[in-house]
């Protein structure tokens, strides 16, 4: 895989390298110089950005629709501020222990959810997600139980932008080098053809949960920033279907299966929802919805692949006589 | 009379039927004949309207139906016995034979209809209420038959009606073409039972990778050097 | 003894209402591989109409004959101006698009009726003998439900048109080899399906309190119940819906309200590990 990687490092056009560092310096000079309503603003943004992306492994490349991915998220969070509580753990430790925790838990349940397809696997995930949520609220002496967990604030908004959007680049720029490599590649066969890609030799099974796995392992660490940050947060926020929701929907909207929609998705999705909740505080939900329809009858594939079409388009045009 | 026009077919860029006519005359029973992948059941499926040709056009007694969706150009009383019987296995006979006159409004017909499909097969009127998917294979040719003729056709088509069906079996079912035949219906038939087939036949075409390559009257196709070479295995 | 009898008819009676939605998101599940996420929607507007009824001063659950068929034509309605452009896309197109209407619907719900809890209550107390307590909306409306699924499981069964629509479900070419107009199959399973619940919402409207926002608790249920009775297979939800009104019943009373409400993922989820067809399928 190392080496496939180095060979699309080699490959990558310039302006990945550009656009990467020029994020990267963006986001060390922002986090020192930034106002903290922008800082925090784009914070949710680069989390979003980790959530579709790590949403797009399963259910982009390899097919899977999950609707319960908030699980990951919420279970990030709560796991590092019970192992900082409960462990008495330093903050990266826990960080990084919510994670493979997470991950874990995500390999478990992977064996007997990946054996869905379609709709049943969707319905699972959402169960899985709904299931977590109440065994959260009534493990009371660990999580507090409804009520929520507290935690000493640690870092803030500043270093948690600053790491949100490293974990965000470090994330798309992976996927982008992983984009020609067996396991990326595999997923795509999955998607395609299941039971050909079996026949083919492809392990589907363990590619599957090898997916699922770093699906939810990112959105773990988005977690755990988050409540880092806030240094509280109870069932219902940390495993709100909503944020489920709108990762599916940033992700669909920029473009599902490709490297750049979970990037394009959840920039053009959240300046449009904050245009809009600010010009009709009221409607804004209901004209969610219309937005919802009008994504899907008119641009099922999101807005990267109509740009790309935009641009070969015009490339054929000039060809042809 | 039903009349192939000329058509062109293509799976996606995958051309499949070429400049193919023919025509089958009222009363008649017309055989297609053709190795595997030849164009057979696309034909059908274009005749049915699940294709539509890129050119050249399908009539019915003059009227072009290509282009018509499927549901219509069954209500024009062409009827498809498809590959594989395609019966709805989760229904009774009885179901299955009632779907099958779903376009007749008229139920004095339905019932006359009904009476006379089970006096052809009265192993199905034994099993009138059994699920059709637990019937044997041959009995549920014999309702896929049924249920195409439920519909009053003027023209029956049947896509391999002897595949997957016991020896036993296929002699009644021959012997029944010829009984609906005299009633009156028109018989398209693709058949990979080459020699019967052809025999029946007072038409047929030949196919071979998407075109008729030769047609004629089926016993003088029968002595024809090629298709005794490539169908019947003889030299 | 008595508590438990109190327990099941109470459990089967909200069983009947479940029968009633789920029988809906089913039927157009397995006619057109649509799930409906918008389904919980329909019911809360059925909710409303039973309390536009209520308040004009005739009974309730009379509004499902004046109402039934102008949900029918508003399914109609959606599935022309929308449905249709997406019965042959990928799931996930459906599921959001659905997904799209459910949260427009309610929050337009919301801009014109307002949050707060409602109810059109109508008929008080309970019928009691030998210490088993019913409550007599929830008698009337269980049975109008149950009366109402069994007249549909048996057009399905029956009718010419229950067997076209179930002829298309089975497999749409062969049936439009019959001469059966698929896509005016679909019309007709999506009105039914919308009118379906919201007969569901009208009947549940006299017994609960709800909001605009009352469909999202009801679909879940009607998930469940739809997975575990087998998707497409009505009769298979009617039997799963007595089930799980049953179960929640039973944890209300002996475990809690709360965790009543999970029910519905458990289920979910133990029918799909061990079950993945459901109670009544094959498969």
């Amino acid at each position: 895989m190392l080496a496939d990687i180095i060979e699309n490092a080699k490959t990558l056009p310039r302006a990945w390298w550009i656009g990467i560092l020029a994020a990267v310096g963006f986001t060390l000079v922002y986090a020192q110089t930034g106002s903290p309503y922008y800082q925090s603003f784009l914070m949710s943004l680069a989390m979003y950005v980790v959530l579709c992306s790590s949403w797009n492994i399963i259910s982009g490349f390899a097919g899977y629709i999950s609707f319960g991915h908030v699980a990951f998220w919420g279970l990030g969070a709560y796991l590092t501020a019970i192992l900082i509580n409960n462990a008495a753990m330093p903050w990266p430790v826990a960080l990084i222990g919510a994670g493979v925790i997470t991950a874990a838990f995500a390999a478990l349940i992977s064996h007997p959810l990946l054996r869905l397809s379609g709709v049943y696997f969707a319905i699972a995930m959402l169960a899985m997600a709904e299931a977590v949520k109440v065994v959260v609220s009534y493990a009371r002496p660990i999580t507090g139980g409804g009520g929520g967990i507290y935690l000493r604030p640690l870092i803030g908004v500043d270093d948690a932008f600053l790491m949100m959007s490293l974990l965000a680049i470090v994330l798309v720029a992976m996927i982008a080098l992983m984009m020609k490599t067996r396991f990326i590649q595999s997923l795509l066969a999955i998607r395609n053809n299941e039971t050909a890609s079996d026949s083919l030799g492809i392990p589907t099974a363990r590619t599957k949960m090898f997916a699922l796995v770093t699906s939810a392992f990112f959105p773990a660490i988005a977690g755990g920033i988050y409540i880092l940050n806030t240094a509280f947060i109870d069932p219902k926020t940390a495993f709100d279907i909503s944020i489920t929701i709108n990762t599916i929907l940033m992700t669909v909207f920029g473009g599902i299966g490709t490297v750049l929609g979970p990037v394009l998705g959840p920039i053009a999705f959240m300046i449009l929802s904050e245009g809009l909740w600010t010009n009709f505080p009221f409607v804004h939900k209901a004209l969610l919805g219309v937005i919802i329809i009008l994504l899907v009858l008119f641009l099922p594939t999101g807005i990267v692949p109509a740009i790309r079409k935009v641009f070969t388009g015009r490339k054929v045009a000039r060809g042809t006589p | 009379m039903l009349e192939v026009d000329k058509i062109d077919v293509s799976y996606g860029e995958v051309p499949a039927l070429r400049q193919v006519s023919l025509r089958v005359e009222k009363g008649t029973i017309v055989s297609i004949a053709g190795a595997n992948g030849a164009g057979k059941s696309t034909l059908l499926k274009t005749i049915v309207g699940y294709l539509t040709p890129r050119s050249g056009v399908v009539r019915l007694n003059g009227e072009t139906i290509s282009g018509l969706p499927a549901y219509q150009i069954a209500r024009k009383r062409i009827a498809l016995v498809p590959e594989g019987r395609g019966l709805f296995s989760d229904m009774t006979v009885e179901e299955n034979l009632a779907l099958g006159a779903y376009s007749v409004p008229d139920r004095g017909v339905i019932a006359k209809r009904r009476a006379w499909v089970y006096e052809l097969f009265p192993r199905l009127s034994e099993r009138s209420a059994q699920v059709s998917g637990t019937l044997s294979g041959g009995e549920q040719q014999l309702l896929a038959i049924g249920r195409g003729l439920m519909s009053g056709p003027e023209i029956l088509m049947l896509d391999e009606p002897s595949l997957g069906v016991m020896p036993s079996f296929v002699d009644r079912i021959f012997e029944v073409l010829g009984e609906i035949r005299k009633s009156g219906t028109t018989i398209l038939l693709v058949e990979q039972n080459v020699d019967r087939s052809l025999r029946m036949a007072d038409y047929a075409y030949i196919l071979q990778t998407g075109e008729v390559v030769l047609e004629g009257k089926g016993e003088a196709l029968l002595k024809n050097d090629m298709v005794r070479h490539a169908f019947l295995g003889l030299a | 003894m008595p508590e438990l009898l109190t327990i099941l008819i109470s459990g089967l009676l909200m069983g009947c209402i479940y029968a009633l939605l789920a029988g809906g998101l089913t039927l157009i599940w397995g006619v057109m591989g649509i799930v409906n996420l918008a389904h919980g929607e329909a019911l809360m507007l059925g909710c409303f109409a039973a309390l536009y009824f209520a308040a004009t001063g005739f009974v309730p659950p009379l509004a499902i004959v004046v109402f039934g068929p102008l949900f029918f034509l508003f399914g109609v309605l959606l599935y022309v101006t929308i449905i249709r452009r997406i019965v042959n896309a990928p799931e996930l197109m459906s599921l959001l698009l659905t997904f799209g209407l459910s949260i427009f619907i309610k929050n337009v719900a919301v801009l014109a009726w307002g949050g707060e809890l409602r109810i059109a209550s109508y008929l008080e107390g309970s019928f009691a003998f030998g210490g088993i307590y019913v409550s007599k909306a929830r008698l009337v409306a269980g049975l109008i439900a149950i009366t109402i699924s069994l007249g549909m499981y048996a057009f399905l069964r029956y009718a010419r048109q229950g067997q076209a629509i179930r002829a298309v479900a089975f497999n749409r070419r062969i049936a439009e080899q019959c001469g059966i107009n698929a896509n005016a199959i679909y019309m007709i399973v999506f009105g039914l399906g919308t009118a379906l619940a919201a007969a569901a919402g009208i009947l549940a409207g006299t017994i609960f309190a709800f909001t605009p926002l009352v469909g999202e608790q009801f679909i879940l249920k009607a998930f469940a119940i739809t997975v575990l009775g087998g998707m497409g297979n009505f009769l298979g939800a009617l039997i799963a819906a007595l089930l799980l009104g049953v179960i929640e019943q039973s944890v209300t009373y002996f475990i809690d309200a709360q965790i009543s409400a999970a029910a519905a993922f458990v289920i979910i989820i133990l029918t799909l590990l061990f079950r993945p067809q459901g109670i009544l399928g094959s498969r």
